[in-house]
């Protein structure tokens, strides 16, 4: 293609030491776009089926799209990917950033690392020459001081980097792949499949020029969408744009509170009553805001802007310069944990990002433990002496200290709460997961949406995967619409953008931003055809698995089994069952098993591995 | 029949992002039977919010989930959450 690919991907094998580089052909890139895409694509070929997740076989990339550093605005994205230690099937993750079109910038549109070192390895990057490195000098270090080691190791000041805090180190099943020093590839365990690998950080530099094919239309391109976030329009979607651009993700945190958007007591509250306004108020980032902002933070070619640097001075958790929380971090160690102790969020999230850990799961685990502790299933000698009650800001830093340093309790909780639930043999029934792996933090019982996404994306449990989330459920050709967003989503993030160009964008921006980057043509059905093809590689590498329907899992009060009796999401309960039929059905697969047709895979084309996977022949 | 005119308290939870009415909480007089429908109609004409179309939100009066046909009374609290949830 004339622009946006470098063309090349690496190859790396810790445990040989052997390097080696492949041309990125024009087929798959056509066919599987970047990131989830083209990682599904690899990872289905390069690996086998029933391999452990924490053991040399596994293989984990970290991908760009063609618009990541291209200039497109919004295109920062890299992707991680791996199959994950807690569920044992697909995983992906996603950051913004810096380290996505550095990487592209030193050579390579994807990195995949297979085996293992025998001590700690750093691989680095630096214009096209690749080494890997000792890093025994960085092991133990956390995500945001080994980028210091680093600039003093390689003596390049501009390096960016993707790695590990000491929780990937210690295989905590939660830990993220950290980059730039606080944005986070988290959910899934990657950083635990990192740390079996020894492999502390890929690190990157580069002075390449990522080409473009029309940059005239590139930048009128850019032009249109920086005046739609400029001038949002008075609807829902600009209203997430101005929101986002003022006060972050979390801009959202006190109305999702009381709307019933935010779970609240590990989701077996009621954001009115048991948090109430005053203190759903107290956790939004307007508060935050007034107390800690410092400046604003923005990702590579981002002019919406949603993160901010704070500074915490003083206070129970003096933190000095830190980040601001966003939405899913507060959430989940605020109202689902009872807690409106801001500083003790702030402290959270600053302990999650420099020890590599998903906030999302740890802030859930805790619920959990808290639930547990009220029913009477913890108590101190389980949990080191911590008395994890309801809102206890104390007990909330004390235990996710005790994950992060791998110590006490902390060893157990580091696994997930499904994995301590099972240690101690106990708590099943407070479990709020999908598949094992804590749910994000929407609530499907305002909008039923995400009971699919959450029960039935190859990856369980997230936020930041397509679907008909928050579309009302009685649409005609609801499995239609939910597939339709599915594949969109698959395409914007392949192409290496930020999920919130979704509502940022001008209508029909990204696929005109692709064909601007790569001087390729992309026709509406092309994009959407290549987006359920990526799906349905992640999916397949699931049913490869041996997982079936029936293993997608999601706990019960998730989607209103029983349902709350009071508020505003009261004697609500979702059929989650018919969402994932309509799901199943629209795309071709066997409602039962979820396997997908041979007809189907046929019909998507480019899909003649799994064919003969699942087929033969 | 000559209805009364009863004020109700109306606040709103909304991101700050959103200009369409600066304060939080405002007062507004009603006539004695009005419902939240009737509420919501007269601030969409006087503040432009489509409170009663796409994206309608979550509404509370006393605390207590209501729907359109809610009547309010004298010194109600109406709380209107803002639908939008992200990040």
């Amino acid at each position: 293609m004339k622009g946006g690919y470098v063309g090349k991907l690496l190859f790396v094998d810790l445990t040989t030491s052997s390097i080696r580089e492949e041309e990125l052909s024009f087929d798959l890139a056509k066919n599987f776009i970047g990131g989830y895409g083209i990682g599904a694509k690899f990872l289905f070929d390069m690996m086998k089926p029933g391999v452990d997740p924490l053991g040399p076989e596994n293989v984990i990339g970290f991908v760009t799209g063609p618009l990541t550093g291209s200039g497109a605005y919004m295109g920062g994205r890299y992707m991680v990917v791996c199959k994950s230690p807690v569920y044992g099937g697909w995983n992906d993750a996603n950051a913004g950033g810096y380290f996505g079109p550095e990487l592209k910038k030193a050579g390579y549109d994807g990195v995949f690392v297979t085996g293992a070192a025998a001590k700690p390895v750093y691989l680095w990057i630096n214009d096209g020459n690749v080494e890997i490195r000792d890093a025994s000098k960085l092991w133990g270090k956390d995500a945001k001081e080994v980028l210091d080691a680093l600039i003093e190791q390689t003596g390049e000041p501009k390096l960016r980097a993707a790695v590990i805090g000491p929780a990937g180190e210690h295989l905590s099943l939660m830990a993220a792949v950290i980059n730039d020093g606080h944005r986070a590839a988290a959910r899934g365990g990657s950083g635990a499949v990192m740390g079996s690998k020894k492999l502390k950080a890929v690190v990157v530099r580069g002075t390449g020029e990522i080409r473009v094919a029309d940059r005239q239309r590139l930048s009128e391109l850019n032009k249109a969408i920086r005046e739609a976030i400029a001038n949002p329009p008075d609807n829902v979607f600009g209203q997430y744009v101005r929101g986002f651009a003022n006060l972050g993700t979390g801009s959202t945190t006190t109305p999702s509170v009381l709307s019933g958007d935010a779970p609240v007591k590990n989701w077996g509250g009621i954001g009115i009553e048991d948090f109430g306004v005053e203190r759903a108020k107290k956790v939004g980032n307007q508060s935050f805001n007034e107390n800690y902002f410092v400046k604003k933070y923005a990702c590579a070619f981002c002019p919406l802007a949603c993160g901010a640097i704070y500074r915490v001075d003083g206070g129970k958790w003096p933190l000095g310069i830190t980040e601001r929380p966003e939405y899913e971090t507060a959430a989940a160690f605020g109202p689902n944990c009872l807690n409106d102790d801001v500083e003790a969020i702030l402290k959270c999230n600053e302990l999650c990002n420099r020890f590599g850990l998903d906030t999302i799961s740890v802030g859930a685990t805790i619920a959990w433990v808290m639930e547990c502790y009220e029913k009477g299933l913890l108590g101190p000698e389980e949990l080191d002496g911590i008395e994890a009650v309801w809102g206890n800001a104390e007990a909330i830093v004390a235990l996710t200290e005790k994950i992060a340093n791998n110590e006490g309790c902390g060893k157990i909780l580091a696994l997930g709460s499904q994995a301590a639930a099972q240690k101690w043999g106990k708590g099943y029934e407070y479990l709020q997961t999908a598949m094992g792996i804590e749910v994000a933090m929407h609530d499907p019982r305002l909008n039923p949406g995400w009971a699919r996404v959450y029960q039935y994306d190859p990856t369980p449990g997230r936020h930041v995967k397509g679907g008909a989330a928050s579309v009302p459920l009685n649409i005609p050709d609801r499995g239609k619409v939910d597939v339709a967003m599915a594949s969109n989503f698959e395409i914007l993030s392949s192409a290496g953008l930020c999920q919130f160009s979704m509502f940022a964008f001008p209508k029909g921006a990204i696929k005109e931003l692709l064909e601007a980057v790569t001087g390729e043509g992309f026709s509406e059905e092309e994009l959407f055809t290549a987006g359920v093809r990526i799906f349905t590689m992640r999916h397949s590498f699931n049913v490869r698995e041996g997982l079936k329907r029936a293993d997608y899992t999601i706990s019960p009060r998730v989607t209103g089994k029983p349902p709350l009796p009071q508020g505003p999401t009261a004697g609500v309960t979702v059929d989650n069952e018919k969402l994932g039929n309509e799901f199943y059905a629209t795309l071709g697969w066997d409602i039962n098993t979820g396997i997908p047709g041979k007809d189907t895979l046929e019909r998507l084309g480019g899909m003649a591995n799994v064919i003969a996977t699942l087929y033969g022949g | 029949m000559h209805r009364k005119i009863v004020e109700v308290i109306v606040r709103l939870v909304l991101p700050t992002c959103c200009k369409m009415i600066e304060r939080e909480t405002i007062t507004v007089s009603l006539k004695e039977g009005d419902t939240v429908e009737t509420l919501l109609t007269m601030l969409g004409a006087k503040y432009g919010i489509s409170w009663l179309g796409e994206g309608t939100g979550v509404i509370f009066v006393n605390q207590k989930k209501a729907g359109l046909e809610t009547p309010l009374n004298r010194g109600d609290e109406v709380l209107l959450v803002h639908p939008i949830g992200g990040g």
